[in-house]
């Protein structure tokens, strides 16, 4: 038997619903969308923010470590000959935003060639990676990833390194002065 | 058959007792998300104080550089490091700062081969007329010191210079000033060599006296650090002990 015309569910209780138990279940889901809308804002969203303020925070540590390295004043992972070998003897910032860095090869000069037999290392952001490139033996090393831009400004005795990071909607500019040795 | 058709005919929708286990599962697995939350918080919370974004860092080499050779790397501070003392001077020409004279008698002249075309002279007397070069600021060690002069057959031939350190004297050495200074050569000018000298203090004075048998001519001097070579030739590393081996090859360059 079906439901009657005026509603009634004689002889059949299992098929449609009524109109109460349609608006009780929407108030219920509303309250349910409220629920988990609330859970989002109060946890989820923070906590996806979080993860994204880690992630950045740790490649801009990686950044200022390989900068802390290459800053001291003598070529990382040169550590063989004399002192003056691999010295950091001269420095350039190419358009604001490629930070070049020459240490000295032997035989030393003490003065930046920009070739052979110095070393010359190039910070610059490529495809939203921080790279570090080794340009005698033609090495790329990405140093830290979602890198947005790099700002450099001369400072007379340093430079101002300003490293803006973005994951996702967050952005980060974290500002760096190397000073030379 | 009549009993199981009625109950489930009777079931239209959930009852109260559904809807509270329901949202205890709900609250369960949303409580699920706060020791994760919790965690990445500290996690945050201990990156960034190591790196904030709102906070501007300096990255400060070492004066050592022996540090940077072997792999450390320069130092992160959060405060703006003092600007580091300008370079000792190593060249000091008559009438630079660190030029002083004593005594009377002293003129200018102008010449060619002197250095920067100009020197102080001064006939020969008793000694109580001195000319000195002050370097000042200077590490501890062994310094190679160097004069020059234009040359003059009325010059002495027996000019003494005497080096101190500080307030000691460390040896006088006597110059043929009427020949060119021969030697190294810097600014196209020939420099005699007066020898090295041990350093203990931060100051090391050159004094010209006139205690000679002709004119004694005051011009430029010139220091330079002189330091052993020192060659690593390799370096062993562990994870597992803090100290680091360093075999190296010595050029001995200064007396010892």
């Amino acid at each position: 038997m079906t439901r009657t015309s005026k509603g009634t569910r004689l002889g059949c209780q299992c098929h449609g619903f009524m109109v109460i138990e349609v608006m009780l279940v929407s108030v219920l889901m509303g309250v349910l969308v409220l629920l988990l809308s609330g859970a989002w804002s109060g946890l989820g969203r923070p906590s996806t923010d979080a993860a994204a303020r880690c992630r950045m925070a740790q490649e801009a540590n990686l950044a200022l470590q390989s900068l802390a390295c290459d800053f001291h004043g003598s070529l990382a992972g040169e550590v063989t000959g004399r002192k003056q070998a691999g010295r950091l003897v001269g420095r350039l910032l190419v358009g604001g935003s490629q930070l070049w860095l020459c240490f000295d090869g032997e035989p030393t000069n003490g003065v930046a060639d920009w070739g052979s037999p110095d070393t010359v290392i190039v910070y610059e952001v490529q495809a939203n990676h921080l790279v570090r490139s080794d340009h005698r033996l033609g090495t790329v090393f990405n140093v830290a990833a979602n890198a947005e831009q790099m700002r450099l400004t001369e400072q007379g005795d340093g430079v101002k390194i300003e490293l803006t990071l973005r994951y996702r909607d967050i952005a980060r500019t974290y500002t760096i002065v190397a000073k030379d040795p | 058959m009549r009993n199981q058709h009625l109950n489930h005919s009777l079931r239209t929708g959930f009852s109260l007792l559904e809807l509270q286990v329901a949202l205890i599962l709900f609250g369960i697995a949303f409580a699920g998300l706060i020791p994760l939350v919790v965690m990445q918080s500290k996690q945050l919370k201990k990156i960034e104080g190591r790196f904030h974004h709102q906070t501007t860092y300096y990255l400060v080499p070492t004066a050592n550089p022996w540090a940077g050779k072997l792999g450390a790397a320069a130092s992160v501070t959060t405060e703006a490091p003092a600007s580091g003392a300008p370079p000792p001077v190593m060249v000091i020409d008559d009438g630079d700062p660190g030029y002083t004279e004593s005594g009377y008698g002293w003129s200018s002249s102008k010449r060619d081969e002197a250095f920067h075309q100009k020197l102080r002279k001064n006939v020969n007397g008793n000694g109580s007329a001195k000319a000195h070069w002050q370097f000042a600021g200077l590490e501890a060690g062994w310094y190679e010191v160097l004069v020059t002069w234009a040359a003059k057959d009325s010059q002495a031939s027996d000019a003494p210079y005497t080096i101190y350190d500080g307030q000691l004297a460390k040896g006088t050495v006597r110059v043929n000033q009427t020949v060119k200074p021969a030697g190294k050569s810097f600014d196209g000018l020939g420099w005699k060599s007066l020898g090295l000298f041990a350093i203990q203090g931060d100051t090391l004075l050159v004094e010209l006296s006139d205690q000679a048998d002709g004119m004694v001519v005051a011009d430029g001097v010139r220091i330079a650090r002189v330091e052993n070579e020192v060659r690593v030739l390799s370096l062993d590393k562990s994870l597992t002990r803090e100290e680091v081996t360093a075999h190296v090859l010595v050029t001995v360059r200064v007396p010892q």
